[in-house]
């Protein structure tokens, strides 16, 4: 593996767990009925895929 | 929707399990869609649909009454009284039972929607994070244009003598439908077979 790609990789690696643990979140908040769970979907859920998401597009933009 | 919705997200950690499972696909073109759809299109579809599930789970009765502060009026809607409208509205289903609370205490105008769910944002602020007063009171005095939403065009309404000389003033909210009606919801006095909505 090129030192690129293993950058991209890394970067790529963290991006998937920053994802997967939002939508893990976000699979629970769909699940609890309260009023709780709209604050842990938008204040958790979506702040950890939205920062998963904007990661990966940074490693896709910076990988030259 | 939410079963949909689920599935969506399971097919997506399975695919961020490949993606980091097998990072050295991300070598090749495959990889790299595979990442793009993992990472990028199925995340944002399911946000923004997860989203909008939540906008309108906050609009059921049960999720306003999640709040400990609601229950006496989740048990008001089970007054065995005639003269109670909000339970003479809820057990007669004059409203959708599953959006009572909603269905009164929106806004129908423009950015109802909107402001209703910023207010309920405050509410959320308030039950967790600040002081729940003693009292619970609206933030401006009730609106006809609740009211008129459903019941403008209803028989029972239209040909109601005390309706036809006051319409214009009911309809330009200047005299208001709570002069007459008791709206309130009758706290503390729910018949003990079913109370709890």
């Amino acid at each position: 593996m090129s030192p690129t790609l293993r950058m991209l990789a890394g970067r790529v690696r963290g991006a998937a767990t920053l994802v997967g643990a939002g939508l893990i979140v976000e699979l629970g908040s769909l699940y609890w009925n309260g009023a709780l769970s709209f604050i842990v979907f938008g204040g958790a859920g979506a702040l950890l895929a939205g920062a998963g998401i904007a990661l990966y597009l940074y490693a896709v933009a910076t990988r030259a | 929707m939410k079963y949909t919705l689920t599935a969506l997200i399971l097919l997506n950690l399975g695919l961020i399990a490949f993606v980091l499972a097998r990072p050295s696909h991300l070598g090749r073109v495959a990889g790299r869609v595979v990442a793009f759809v993992a990472l990028f299109l199925l995340p944002g579809i399911a946000l923004s649909r997860g989203f909008s599930l939540h906008l309108e789970e906050s609009k059921t009765t049960s999720f306003c009454l999640s709040c400990h502060v609601m229950t006496p009026y989740g048990e008001s809607l089970h007054v065995d009284d005639a003269d109670s409208l909000p339970a003479q509205h809820f057990q007669n289903r004059r409203i959708d039972a599953d959006e009572a609370c909603y269905s009164c205490h929106t806004t129908y105008a423009m950015f109802g929607d909107f402001q209703a769910k910023l207010g309920g944002l405050l509410h959320l602020y308030v039950n967790y994070l600040g002081t729940i007063p003693d009292e619970l009171e609206l933030y401006r005095p009730y609106n006809n244009r609740e009211c008129l939403h459903c019941h403008t065009g209803a028989k029972s309404f239209e040909e109601n003598d005390m309706h036809v000389d006051e319409r214009e003033a009911l309809t330009a909210n200047e005299t208001s439908c709570l002069d007459c009606h008791d709206v309130g919801h009758l706290l503390g006095e729910a018949s003990s077979d079913g109370a709890g909505a």
